[in-house]
């Protein structure tokens, strides 16, 4: 296998073992802002590292600009998602996403 | 089958804990599960465009990147007060 061919490979199974790796994490947490934790590195490393490979075997032609773009999308809106989500599920829980005054009086978090 | 096909196929193994994500816990934590599928979906769609070797099959995975960010938010909006 070429170095490219080798390159290519690894970059892809780097990917695909970082997003078994939180599809696992975000099945054994028991919390919803537990499980938000592990839902990061599918959608910030291995965008990054499969655009990579697709980078590596096209270069900067129209496929390898649309996958860098498309892992730009995935890493720019993955926090606003994961923030939105603790809110939801803080709201829920206590009515309201800013600090409780039970929380005040623990002496916060 | 090359080892773009490879990849795909593997990350679609990656959707079963989403599934069984989705199918238990609070709403919350299948909103989650949710938003994991979507991502790794996108995923799969940029592995198979590379695989299939054509370069406007990308703009699935682009379209799907931005459409699941858009519905995670329709979907934690309304989880926060009125379902």
């Amino acid at each position: 296998m070429s170095p490219t061919g080798l390159a290519v490979a690894a970059l892809l199974a780097l990917g695909v073992a970082v997003t078994w790796l939180s599809c696992l994490g975000v099945l054994l947490m028991r919390d919803p802002y537990d499980r938000l934790h592990y839902t990061a590195p599918a959608s910030a490393v291995a965008p990054v590292l499969i655009a990579a490979a697709v980078v590596v075997t096209e270069g900067l032609s129209a496929a390898g600009i649309k996958a860098l773009l498309v892992a730009f999308v995935l890493v720019a809106t993955n926090p606003v998602l994961g923030h939105a989500t603790a809110r939801a599920a803080r709201i829920r829980e206590h009515g309201q996403w800013t600090i409780t005054d039970a929380e005040r009086k623990e002496g916060g978090r | 089958m090359n080892q773009w096909t490879v990849a795909a196929l593997a990350l679609l193994a990656g959707l079963v804990p989403c599934g069984v994500v989705c199918l238990r816990g609070g709403p919350v934590d299948r909103l989650i599960g949710l938003e994991l599928a979507g991502t790794v979906d996108t995923l799969v769609l940029l592995v198979l465009a590379q695989a299939y070797d054509r370069a406007i099959y990308f703009d699935l995975a682009l379209a799907l990147a931005l459409l699941s960010f858009a519905g995670g938010l329709v979907f934690a909006r309304f989880l926060e007060r009125w379902i």
